[in-house]
């Protein structure tokens, strides 16, 4: 069953969209119709080395950072923050294999696996991607759209069947 | 319509829907988002100020002229800003003035945590405190009315967690700003002694009224349960108690100064046990003590007056355990592959001078090359702290590092104050034209010969260098260090944290694996077996390829 509240940190190197991947997810969230708090680290913190992002969705969420040990997911790209996994929760953690095939398109593909886990509508997900991804100012455009499009779609292709 | 913002960007949008027409402020983390937010929209005139005194300034001068104004700092701006802010409580406002100040308890991005909230005491200025972005929007809007009903400056303090943390918000209209007119008034705003005694005496009676305001502020909130235990809480911590203890009852406040005494007293007899929660200072604690009332709070030592609180913490404080949390110290943070300044640093760590940093993330040298630099305090101290160095001990020889955003904020006062008073210590300036460690905003001296300000000064000797030819910059320390009077080195290069990337590789058959490029620390570099190597990181820079002497790194 899918939880209709959970905690989900993002965790990784710079450089790979760590925080690109969890703004659409709470976004997702969002345009799903839940409550959700989303933090992340800035400044000198950021600098060349670790990213980490937190989400927490659910009727109503207060705090918005994830304790340790009470994540639902992590979702990490080089990098996992194991410490905030609960016991029952899921470690989401791109292989090299995928990173590679996928270069920098692989926290969308991360973002697919996780969204195979979420109550979030496919619209939603898709509402959020676009308004990463379809604006023309931000360097991106219709192609880097529909290219990250097929990206989570594989993802997510390859959660569902993982779960047959 | 419902948007997910930053509390940075809250704020921004509350300005804006407030009608306010200018914003000022100088970048640091956690505050910096809010003027980038307030750029470039209709009716708002937003700038980078040189620094946050002058930041302040400009906005006292837009409130003066009737208008709604708005200067953005983090806490250690507030310090640079604390001048104009002490009598700005006097003269009062025309347009409403609001004051965003973002601390960074936990020092994620900061060189101290100190508390705002005791500026806001000391200046005698009303205090607001939100706790998530629909706050931060509502209560930004809510400052600029009191600015105006109560004719004096609102502070309103945001954290690092609340700043950087995104949730929902109702955007709403831009409200037309009031049209206050011009007035001219001496009695209010000339602050000399008769005048000022005045005020100080007119400031009572606002800060009185004040008072009477917060007994009955909509956002100071009480939420009463069956529980015996009562919390008071502000800011971040009230997220936080509503996680760890659910089943309290408590008072929220929003307006932490003046505080609602009345309200505080009413709700501590509705429980058994009256908790003070509170990321920093004992702020709200120590004035409730003040007034007689028994509280559990920081007094304890349980509950940490450092650092950011987190729910466990507070399940363990409100448990009434021995449990102490630990701080772990903050281990994030690395100089980009191919940084400009990585080569200064290089040769910095060997040459036996005394070095005195600044504000900026060449700070971050401090750590990979050890004694590279020995100090840093704050903005534009280096150069000060270099000369008083040299006179103590003229033996010696002394090095002062300062970015350019930083030598424009407040090194140009210490540079010529070191030339007057013939200190002859050497100036290296780190020159990307922009404000790099807050994501490279430009800054009132961008475009600005450095070389032709330090000239002008009267320094005789101001060489130019670029970043990543070591040889260079290595011979210019040396002839600065050795000319005997203040020098000036410039190191001229782009930041890079933007930079495309641009591998190189080394050649193994040409490789002896003498490591010499490993000692330029860049962390596109990587020791894997018996090689070094070079990932995806790398920039192209070849400063580690300056340093191969089989010129095996292409």
């Amino acid at each position: 069953m899918k939880k209709k509240a959970a905690n989900i940190v993002f965790s990784g190197l710079g450089g790979y969209g760590i925080i690109t991947a969890s703004d659409i997810c709470a976004h997702a969230a969002l345009y799903s119709g839940f409550d959700v708090k989303q933090s992340s680290l800035k400044g000198i913190a950021q600098r060349g080395g670790h990213v980490i992002s937190h989400i927490k969705f659910g009727s109503k969420v207060y705090s918005p950072r994830v304790e340790a040990g009470s994540a639902d997911f992590v979702v990490s790209i080089r990098g996992a923050a194991r410490g905030f996994l609960s016991t029952a929760g899921v470690l989401i953690e791109m292989k090299d294999a995928e990173i590679s095939q996928y270069g920098k398109s692989v926290n969308i593909y991360a973002l697919g696996i996780l969204s195979g886990f979420l109550p979030f509508p496919k619209s939603a997900w898709f509402r959020a991607i676009k308004e990463r991804f379809g604006v023309p100012k931000r360097g991106a455009g219709p192609d880097m759209l529909e290219k990250n499009i097929r990206t989570f779609l594989d993802g997510r292709d390859l959660k569902q069947s993982a779960a047959r | 319509m419902k948007k997910l913002l930053t509390g940075n960007e809250a704020v921004a949008r509350g300005a804006f829907e407030a009608g306010v027409s200018l914003a000022t402020g100088y970048p640091g983390t956690p505050a910096t988002e809010i003027i980038e937010a307030l750029s470039g929209l209709d009716g708002v005139y937003a700038e980078w100020s040189a620094n946050e005194k002058t930041a302040l300034e400009m906005a006292a001068g837009a409130s003066f002229a009737g208008k709604r104004a708005l200067a953005v700092m983090k806490h250690v701006g507030l310090n640079a800003a604390a001048d104009p802010l002490m009598t700005l409580s006097y003269t009062g406002v025309g347009g409403g003035l609001v004051i965003a100040v973002a601390d960074d308890p936990g020092m994620h991005s900061s060189q101290n945590e100190q508390d705002s909230r005791l500026y806001a005491r000391m200046a005698k200025i009303p205090l607001l405190e939100p706790s998530d972005s629909s706050e931060a929007l509502a209560l930004t809007k809510e400052a600029f009315r009191i600015s105006e009903r109560f004719d004096i400056p609102v502070m309103l303090r945001l954290t690092a967690s609340v700043s950087h943390s995104e949730s929902p918000v109702r955007i709403g209209k831009r409200i037309a700003t009031p049209a206050i007119p011009v007035r001219k008034k001496p009695e209010k705003y000339v602050m000399l002694p008769p005048y000022c005694n005045l005020r100080r005496l007119d400031l009572e009676k606002r800060l009185k009224k004040l008072g009477e305001f917060s007994e009955s502020f909509r956002f100071n909130k009480t939420e009463l349960s069956s529980a015996k235990k009562g919390v008071v809480t502000s800011g971040i911590s009230y997220l936080y108690v509503k996680d760890a203890v659910p089943d309290v009852s408590v008072l929220k406040l929003a307006m932490t100064h003046p505080l609602p005494h009345k309200l505080i007293r009413e709700f501590s007899k509705s429980v058994k046990r009256l908790f003070v929660i509170e990321e920093l200072e004992p702020f709200i604690e120590d004035a409730i003590r003040a007034e007689g009332i028994k509280v559990v709070g920081k007094k304890e030592g349980i509950l940490p007056s450092f650092g950011e609180l987190a729910v466990e913490t507070i399940r363990g404080f409100m448990e009434e355990s021995s449990y102490r949390p630990d701080r772990k110290p903050f281990g994030n943070g690395a100089f980009c592959p191919g940084c400009p300044y990585l080569g200064v640093f290089y040769h910095l760590k060997g040459l036996g001078s005394y070095v005195f940093g600044d504000i900026g993330c060449y700070t971050l040298a401090a750590r990979l090359f050890s004694g590279s630099i020995d100090t840093t305090l704050c903005m534009g101290a280096g150069v000060s702290q270099a000369a008083g160095f040299l006179k103590a001990n003229p033996s010696e020889s002394a090095v002062a590092v300062i970015g350019d955003s930083t030598f424009f904020h407040s090194g140009i006062p210490a540079v010529v104050n070191a030339l007057y008073h013939k200190s002859p210590l050497t100036l290296i300036v780190l020159d990307n034209g922009v404000t790099a460690m807050t994501g490279g905003q430009p800054h009132a001296g961008s475009g600005s010969s450095i070389k032709g300000i330090l000239k002008a000064l009267g320094l005789k000797t101001v060489v130019e260098v670029g970043p990543y030819d070591i040889r260079k910059i290595r011979t210019a320390i040396t002839g600065a260090l050795e000319s005997g009077e203040l020098s000036a080195i410039i190191v001229k290069g782009e930041c890079v944290v933007k930079a495309k990337p641009k591998s190189m590789t080394i050649e193994k058959k040409l490789c002896n694996r003498c490591l010499k490029c490993l000692g330029i620390k860049c962390t596109a570099l990587m020791e894997d077996e018996e090689y070094p190597s070079i990932s995806g990181r790398c920039i192209g820079c070849s400063l580690c390829a300056s340093l191969c002497p089989k010129n095996a790194i292409r």
